[in-house]
């Protein structure tokens, strides 16, 4: 099998192979025994920019003889040594640290280079591993501090990351390779993955639709797996953590082990929180004004539990993971949003860590086969997931037009089984050219009852291949990358239809509220970048990409109220195949103590997926006016800005900023939920670091700007200038063990303002106020650390 | 790399984008407006006196720039003392009875008038408000339009709590566990009282429930019926009821919210 794909990708690319020996190896932390991630090696006489991947792996091809290898790292002493090399050669280089202090985004990866068949990579923050405030409640939250990502909240506990303004089935989330599916019944449920689980991540800013389908169309955010352990290496970690913006409490612990070829990794994380504060005293919703008790969310309590196992088996060549996931939610919904709301219902129990009627459950199972084998210059991954998604929405029983009352508090059940299998060829090549192949295929068979309803049954089925070359040809003094994808997908929903009871609640008839579908979406997508050295250490990529994102089974066959976003939403049969041209422009460079990226981009999309105010009120009494997805031309363009500057070894300096314009074209107004101009400034100090203290202080200061480019009908919002402050330290008890803690104070000043991506600004309900916080990490080591 | 190159292709990106999101489309952002609104033919402000078992004529004039679509006509009572449109203003709902009306009617063109008459029950008395929206064919939707109907209804019995242990009786009302609930008020009615009924709800049970024969009188002193609070703890939310049936066989309703602690 493994040799029929090699022969195959070569067919399809042939490429001649240079009489070129390889050096490769790792770069390492001295002190850590850790990867040194992003890491630029140059050689003497060789042109090419290498940069350590995730592993600290290197890999370069030279021709036999006396070079002169160096390597820079920010983090790191400068590195520089001769070496003869006369045949392959694997070797291993280890980087004193500078003790510097870091901003928590990097933009290292960036320097990579490898734009992964014109897929213009990635920016990467960490994990449970580097313990910063910035790991929030939610995966969307812990992500908004890369510029260009905003997360979408669909309710005080619920988020959706969201990158350039756009998200849903467009952004693409992918653990160990597999979309996570577990939210799949409206475009903006948030995704209840365990941010703590979330060790490394990378972020695709852009079509990143050739490697992953057409569900990352405007990006995709992949988590991968941990860096694997040293031969009879242990880890064990315990981590807890309080908030006072709704008093909650989480907790944790991971073990991690390594027997010769085996290895064990296990979690647990526990959270449970009470209703949240909110610096306000009334909201509106359906036209009625109502007050808030005591500055306090009634029911927006809520718990979450999950558990994850990984068994890996790594000998020689092959490594075969086996992951097991389990994430199990309770959250409370807002009484003044469901049905009509009335001021009885927000007296509440008095009880904020109660979470009564109405309320969300929530549980994801995942379970995912994932091998790999690296022999010399060629790869193969095959991939293969099984998931299953339920979601209850509960509250107090009613009905409508003399509908009989439900005997249960089940307003909404939905069930959705998930199943993907993927594979993926890499054959390297000389010159540090690429090839690679896959294919992915995917089936979603969903159910839902309930006595409300929301979307039909629905069955997709989609299937892709793909094949690209990283080194196509070299252009400008800098090399093409790129690669074509093929999609289909045919889904099909069911019909729905309600019974109507006349005044003796007899059924005298029924309503249809979703007629059957039964689409065929076939696609193809691709991408060509152009990345390029110059000068001395900057870089330019260039990507020119088409993507390709069919409509889903809720766009098409949706209709009930979502209360998410509070609004009735109807889906629309006749929606076809969403496509955008996307130009993609990314500036990179560093001197000696500054980092910067500008990335500039534009796209135009046909046939642009968007929920549009209908010309019609709901019929449903607790529902306003109607909005049904709909279609229309569109033109998407923006920046984004990030500069790191490494003022002295204990001072770091970080300044972003981001702009989004997404503009429809038929209707002549703005696309809804654009985010606001947006620019972020923080500090770090580490004043004790020439003692090897890794005490730090940080300040970061948040400044956005008023929305005024909204869609009809949707509201604008006012700018707002946040204060944020964290200290943290590291203590060593033992050799092996060491002790993180944290404290973190977010909205110093309380202050009262509307998040233009809230769901929540729906209500004129701010975001919540001040928010004081503390961590607290065991981490123990036996022995440390090391690929 | 030549840079020149590169600056030629950022110039190029930004003007391109600059370019095309200026050729803005003749665009209709315009809502549709709700231009008068008669009652039984007298024009309509933020209030107007209505009577319970009579008939409301509701004309309601709209126009829009292009082409109106629907009008949303809700009718709902204050029981809560909800207010609309952001106001600040918070008081207890005074509406008694149960009546809602939701209708949404179909508009053509750019002008339209729309009468619609409803029955007002004569079980109802308080605060009501007619609440309408128009929406476009593009989508744009009114600003909301709220009138504020107090119905007069001399049909039920006035049931007027006004202090219970000297606070006012139509907010929260504290008081101490077990302590004597001491009221002061008045229960009318022109027809004749029948029964004055007392319920207390507490933990989701009545907990003290007391029915007093007002003999046909006209009016009825409240404090009547004080009474001490039973043993329900402490930081306790409670509800006392009050039913009030004349010799017509109507009955009227207050709700009277209570914090123990």
């Amino acid at each position: 099998m493994f040799r029929l794909i090699s022969a195959l990708s070569l067919l399809l690319l042939p490429i001649a192979v240079a009489a070129q020996i390889e050096l490769s190896g790792h770069v390492l932390s001295e002190t850590t025994r850790r990867p040194v991630v992003g890491a630029v090696v140059t050689v003497s006489g060789n042109d090419q920019l290498n940069v350590t991947d995730e592993s600290g792996h290197f890999q370069i091809e030279l021709f036999p003889g006396r070079h002169v290898i160096s390597i820079q790292h920010l983090a790191h002493k400068f590195y520089v040594d001769t070496l003869v090399v006369q045949q392959n050669l694997h070797r291993d280089f280890y980087l004193i640290d500078r003790n510097v202090a870091l901003a928590s985004v990097t933009i290292a990866a960036t320097r990579a280079g490898q734009s992964e068949g014109g897929i213009v990579p990635v920016q990467m923050i960490p994990g449970l591993a580097e313990f910063t405030s910035d790991v929030n409640l939610h995966l969307g939250a812990m992500l908004r501090s890369v510029p260009g990502v905003s997360s979408v909240n669909t309710g005080v506990s619920g988020g959706q990351p969201w990158i350039r303004g756009l998200g849903g089935n467009r952004v693409g989330i992918f653990v160990d390779g597999v979309p996570q599916q577990n939210q799949q019944w409206a475009v903006d449920h948030g995704s209840d993955l365990d941010p703590w689980m979330a060790d490394k991540i990378r972020i695709y800013k852009g079509p990143a639709t050739l490697r992953f389908g057409p569900n990352a169309a405007a990006g995709a955010i992949a988590i991968d797996v941990p860096d694997t352990l040293r031969q009879s290496a242990m880890q064990v970690s315990a981590f807890s953590r309080y908030q006072s913006v709704n008093d909650g409490i989480e907790g944790g612990v991971q073990f991690r082990k390594r027997w010769k070829a085996l290895q064990i990794e296990a979690r647990l994380t526990q959270r449970g929180f009470a209703d949240y504060h909110v610096p306000a005293e009334r909201f509106t919703h359906l036209g009625r004004t109502l007050p808030i008790r005591e500055q306090r969310l009634v029911n927006t309590s809520g718990a979450m539990n999950a558990q994850q196992l990984r068994v890996r088996y790594l000998k020689g060549k092959h490594d075969l993971r086996l992951d097991v996931r389990r994430s199990d939610q309770l959250s409370g919904i807002f009484p003044g949003i469901f049905g009509i709301p009335s001021v009885p219902a927000l007296n509440g129990d008095g009880e904020p860590r109660v979470t009564q009627l109405p309320r969300v459950t929530s549980l994801h199972q995942t379970a995912s086969l994932n091998y790999e084998r690296k022999v010399r210059n060629r790869s193969l991954s095959i991939i293969a997931g099984a998931q299953q998604a339920r979601r209850t929405e509960q509250g107090p029983p009613h009905a409508h037009s003399n509908a009989p009352l439900p005997d249960d508090a089940i307003a909404l059940d939905l069930g959705l089984n998930a199943f993907f299998a993927a594979v993926h060829f890499e054959q390297q090549l000389a010159n540090a050219r690429k090839t690679f192949i896959g294919a992915q295929a995917e089936l979603l068979d969903s159910r839902s009852g309930g006595w409300e309803f929301l979307v039909s049954d629905y069955t997709t089925q989609t299937a892709g291949v793909y094949a690209g070359m990283e080194g196509i040809a070299k252009l400008w003094g800098g090399r093409v990358d790129g690669g074509l994808r093929l999609d289909a997908a045919h889904t099909t929903t069911r019909d729905f239809s309600q019974p109507v009871y006349n005044e003796l609640q007899e059924v005298v008839g029924s309503a249809v509220l979703a007629a059957a579908t039964n689409r065929n979406f076939p696609g193809w997508s691709g991408s060509v970048s152009w990345c390029a050295p110059f000068k001395k250490h900057h870089q330019a990529t260039v990507q020119l990409a088409r993507s390709i994102r069919f409509p889903s089974p809720y766009e098409l066959a949706a209709n009930g109220v979502h209360h998410g976003t509070f609004r009735h939403e109807q889906g629309q049969a006749q929606l076809n195949t969403e496509t955008g041209y996307q130009l993609d422009v990314r500036y990179t460079g560093y001197t000696g103590s500054v980092e910067w990226e500008l990335s500039p981009f534009v796209g135009y999309y046909d046939n642009f997926i968007y929920l549009r105010p209908a010309a019609e009120f709901s019929p449903l009494p607790h529902a306003g006016q109607l909005y049904r997805f709909d279609q229309s031309d569109a033109l998407r363009s923006g920046a984004e800005l990030l500069v790191n500057w490494n003022a002295f070894d204990a001072l770091a300096l970080s300044l972003t900023g981001e702009y989004v314009s997404s503009y429809n074209l038929n209707e002549g107004v703005s696309t809804p939920w654009t985010p606001p101009l947006k620019s972020e400034a923080s500090i770090k100090w580490l004043p004790f670091a020439k003692r090897g203290s890794d005490l730090h202080l940080s300040v970061r200061y948040t400044a956005v700007a008023a929305q005024n480019a909204i869609d009809r009908n949707e509201q604008s919002t006012q700018g707002y200038q946040l204060l944020s402050a964290g200290v943290g330290a590291t203590i060593r008890p033992t050799q092996a063990g060491r002790i993180k803690i944290a404290a973190f104070v977010n909205n110093l000043f309380n202050q009262q303002y509307i998040d233009h991506l809230s769901r929540y600004k729906l209500l004129n309900l701010p975001e919540p106020g001040r928010n004081v916080g503390i961590m607290i990490l065991y981490e123990f080591n036996k022995p440390q650390l090391t690929v | 790399m030549k840079t020149s190159t590169f600056r030629f292709a950022l110039v190029l990106l930004f003007a391109g984008a600059v370019s095309l999101s200026s050729c803005k489309k003749d665009n209709d952002e315009e809502a549709p407006t709700i231009t008068e609104v008669r009652i039984n033919g007298q024009l309509a402000g933020e209030q107007i006196h209505i009577d319970a078992a009579s008939t409301i004529e509701i004309q309601i004039k709209l126009t829009d720039n292009e082409a109106l679509s629907q009008l949303k006509i809700d009718i709902h009572g204050n029981d809560d003392g909800h207010t609309h449109g952001g106001e600040e203003e918070a008081h207890s709902g005074s509406a008694q009875g149960s009546w809602d009306e939701l209708a949404i009617v179909q508009l053509t063109g750019t002008e339209q008038t729309i009468t619609r008459s409803f029955i007002v029950p004569n079980t109802v008395r308080g605060e009501w408000h007619l609440s309408l929206r128009a929406i476009d064919s593009k989508g744009n939707e009114s600003p909301e339009r709220l009138i504020e109907l107090d119905i007069d209804n001399d049909f039920l019995p006035v049931i007027d709590v006004e202090t219970i242990n000297g606070q006012a009786a139509d907010m929260e009302v504290e008081v101490a566990p077990l302590a004597a609930l001491e009221f002061v008020g008045v229960i009318t009615d022109a027809a004749g009282l029948t029964a004055i009924h007392f319920e207390l709800e507490a933990n989701g049970a009545v907990v003290y429930e007391m029915e007093y024969d007002a003999a046909g009188a006209p009016s009825w002193d409240v404090s009547t019926a004080n009474f001490a609070l039973p043993d329900l703890g402490s930081a306790v939310h409670a509800e006392l009821h009050i039913h009030a049936t004349n010799s017509g066989g109507f009955e009227t309703h207050e709700e009277i919210e209570l914090h123990i602690e």
